[in-house]
């Protein structure tokens, strides 16, 4: 529940010292907001524009912000106007009070000066999500992209605009704490040498109460590059009262070519065989103008001539940058089977020790891999087999060494094509170990 | 007459804040002083000073935190880099379910030619803005670190954040022992090893980018062949620094290939052991 505004307040000093007469001026509100809200980490960034009259000389303005989640340390003020006349001595914290400071700032100018006060605040949150629509032979789906903002902030933010990071920030102390401590205080002990990879947030998610707020029409969102991360700026101006949620279309594009991949990989998922929608994050596949946030992926697909819809599957897609490979995993199909088998063995080469014992052998193995698609569509199966030690594999399938210890057979497989896969792998063991 | 006495309960941080420009080659710096009155005294018209930067006369009552900006230094030089350490981040971005991110850093010489050099650098936390906008009249945070002390002709190294638009992809393709050496029990005692090492970078940034890989080998070893130039850390440490093209993805990646030795069989292995 918000309780109170961050308030500001100017005082002229009549005289120069801490004791003096102030001059109370009650402030109108903000002439502007902005937020800049961090997918990777509990923490917005809100710029404000003020219009404050100063006297020439020395001026008090308090600002303070109890009841919310605004972090004391991070609170800026700097002069757009007159920016070469206004000039802030010094930041106070005073005694006994928390959720308040004081600037003193020398103005050589009397009158209206436009100022921009700039804080970080927690409690607010965007997530991505899209919906991706297959048609029926599933060789394109249509792709749409939402973003979802949280307020839980205990500030209502009227009229804002609206910037969205996509990026992995690294923070070295948590703002809701820094914030619930109301001033600052003294700093943690720093760590001998920081970690390569910080202390990286993840953002929260807690909703006090979520309601999405139907757009009227579309809204455009301006993409910008900035550093390591991306900068979507909402076009317009939003309210987002504390405890709500707003839901607001990102992108839209049609007939993004896909292909249904498969893999099996015992060591991964066990005997089941893993779909995925696969397509790439370019102008080719009609996307490719931002780099796409990690979020939740309902997936459908059309299965009459009238457009009727299934429920393919929910899912989660990670980051990816423009130009990469999306991989959208959409769980076991078993409809598409991969069955290995071992068909014989033999141990071979057997060597003994001169006391009797066996200390050397050679293991021969012969699997088949029965495979086949029961689908109506079109796939591509992708099925690695691990291994381990001293290794050689035959096979008259088409293979790929992955690396030292994975081997990877890929097939097109049209519908209702079975095939069988056969290859020999030979084991060294003990002394027969060349290698 | 003056009166000196030792006084409990007044404490000082450093803040510092960044505001990058957006080529990311240098910043403005503000170094920041905070003071904070915990002595049970009010402070009256104090002299207030670090050794460096602006000093200043405040009152400062019991209780009372107070900032001061003590020191702006614009232009300061810096480099920015991205990391991939094999021994801290997985190999094989395919299998993890969250994309890869590579630490971004910051380095900072400070010393002259980096428009800074005129005293050591206070440990502090350090916050950095970057400029956005057409006008660059915009910022965004892109994230904080602690300052380590850092005297003049020193190195400092800020690491803010990630980059997750550089994909690393390291796999070993061959790792044979050779050399076996055995005992009367035809137990192995003693190998060599033959390993290569493969590394695929692409870079999905529509800008060049600068990555530091680290590659840890054990033992003693010797390098048998390498694509690209290192440079030797310490026994068990290479680096090799690149330059990464804009784009360079699919057909267009850096492959780093590395083929070392690790060497244990001397020949002068006794016949039996």
């Amino acid at each position: 529940m918000r309780i109170f505004l961050p308030l500001i307040s100017v005082f002229c000093l009549l005289t120069s010292t801490v004791h003096a007469r102030i001059n109370v001026v009650t402030l109108p509100g903000r002439d502007s907001v902005q937020l800049t809200i961090y997918n990777s980490a509990d923490l917005t960034m809100v710029k404000e524009t003020r219009f404050l009259t100063f006297r020439k000389g020395l001026n008090k303005l308090e600002f303070s912000w109890a009841n919310t989640l605004i972090d004391p340390t991070s609170v800026e003020f700097r002069a757009l106007t007159h920016a070469d006349e206004v000039e802030v001595l010094d930041v106070s914290f005073p005694p006994r009070v928390t959720n308040t400071l004081e600037w003193h700032i020398q103005s050589e100018v009397a009158g209206e000066v436009q100022v921009e006060i700039r804080y970080f605040t927690s409690g607010i949150s965007w997530s991505a999500d899209y919906v991706a629509e297959a048609n029926k032979p599933e060789k394109l789906i249509a792709l749409a992209g939402n973003v979802r903002i949280n307020n839980n902030s205990g500030e209502d933010y009227e009229n804002a605009q609206v910037r969205l990071v996509v990026g992995v920030i690294k923070l070295v102390e948590e703002i809701r704490q820094l914030a619930q401590q109301g001033r600052p205080g003294p700093m943690p002990p720093m760590p001998a040498a920081a970690p390569a990879m910080g202390n990286l947030r993840a953002a929260g998610m807690e909703l006090a109460k979520v309601a999405d707020m139907a757009e009227m029409a579309p809204k455009e969102i301006v993409k910008e590059g900035v550093s390591e991360y991306f900068l979507y700026t909402v076009e317009g101006h939003d309210t987002i009262p504390n405890g709500w949620s707003k839901r607001l279309p990102s992108f839209r594009a049609g007939d993004v070519p896909i292909v249904s991949y498969y893999k099996y990989e015992n060591e991964q998922w066990g005997d089941q065989v893993i779909r995925f929608y696969r397509f790439k994050n370019d102008k080719e596949s009609k996307l490719g103008n931002e780099p796409l946030p990690d979020g939740a992926v309902m997936a459908f697909r059309t299965v009459t001539p009238d457009n009727l819809y299934a429920f393919v599957g929910r899912t989660a897609v990670k980051y990816i940058p423009i130009g990469e490979q999306v991989e959208l995993n959409l769980g076991n199909d078993l409809e598409v089977m991969v069955k290995p088998k071992l068909m014989n063995w033999v141990k071979t080469d057997i060597r003994f020790h001169k006391d009797g014992n066996v200390d050397g052998w050679t293991i021969k193995e012969t699997w088949t891999i029965e495979i086949q698609n029961s689908k109506d569509i079109d796939v591509v199966l992708d099925i690695r087999r691990n291994f381990a030690g001293d290794w050689d594999i035959k096979t008259d399938a088409k293979s790929e060494k992955v690396d030292a210890t994975k081997v990877k057979f890929v097939f097109p497989l049209k519908p209702r094509e079975k095939q069988t896969i056969t290859y020999e792998v030979t084991t060294r063991y003990g002394t027969n170990v060349t290698r | 007459m003056r009166i000196s006495y030792l006084l409990q309960g007044l404490a000082r941080d450093i803040v510092y804040k960044a505001v990058a420009e957006p080529d990311e080659k240098s910043f403005a710096l503000r170094n920041y002083l905070r003071l904070r009155n915990d002595s049970g005294e009010d402070l009256a018209d104090a002299e207030i000073g670090l050794g460096y930067g602006a000093d200043f006369k405040r009152s400062i009552e019991n209780g009372e935190i107070l900032e001061l900006l003590s020191e702006r230094l614009d232009g300061v030089v810096i480099k920015k880099t991205l990391n991939w350490d094999a021994a801290l981040q997985p190999w094989d971005p395919e299998y993890q379910k969250q994309t890869i991110g590579l630490p971004l850093t910051y380095v900072i010489q400070n010393d002259k030619a980096s428009k800074l050099g005129a005293h050591t650098l206070l440990p502090g936390k350090a916050r950095i803005f970057i400029k956005t906008g057409a006008q660059g009249d915009g910022v965004a945070f892109t994230g904080e670190d602690w300052v380590t002390l850092t005297p003049p002709d020193r190195e400092l190294k800020l690491s803010i954040g990630q980059s997750r638009d550089v994909k690393v992809t390291q796999r070993k393709t061959k790792d044979d022992k050779t050399n076996i050496r055995r005992n009367t029990g035809n137990n192995v005692v003693l190998y060599d090893t033959d390993e290569i090492i493969k590394i695929e970078i692409e870079n999905f940034k529509k800008e060049d980018a600068n990555l530091v890989i680290v590659e840890h080998i054990p033992g003693y070893w010797k390098m048998v062949e390498s694509t690209h130039e290192y440079t030797k850390k310490d026994a068990y440490t290479i680096e090799y620094r690149l330059t990464l093209p804009k784009e360079s993805t699919g057909k267009k990646k850096t492959v780093v290939t590395l083929n070392y030795n690790r060497l244990n069989v001397q020949g002068n292995e006794p016949q039996n052991y």
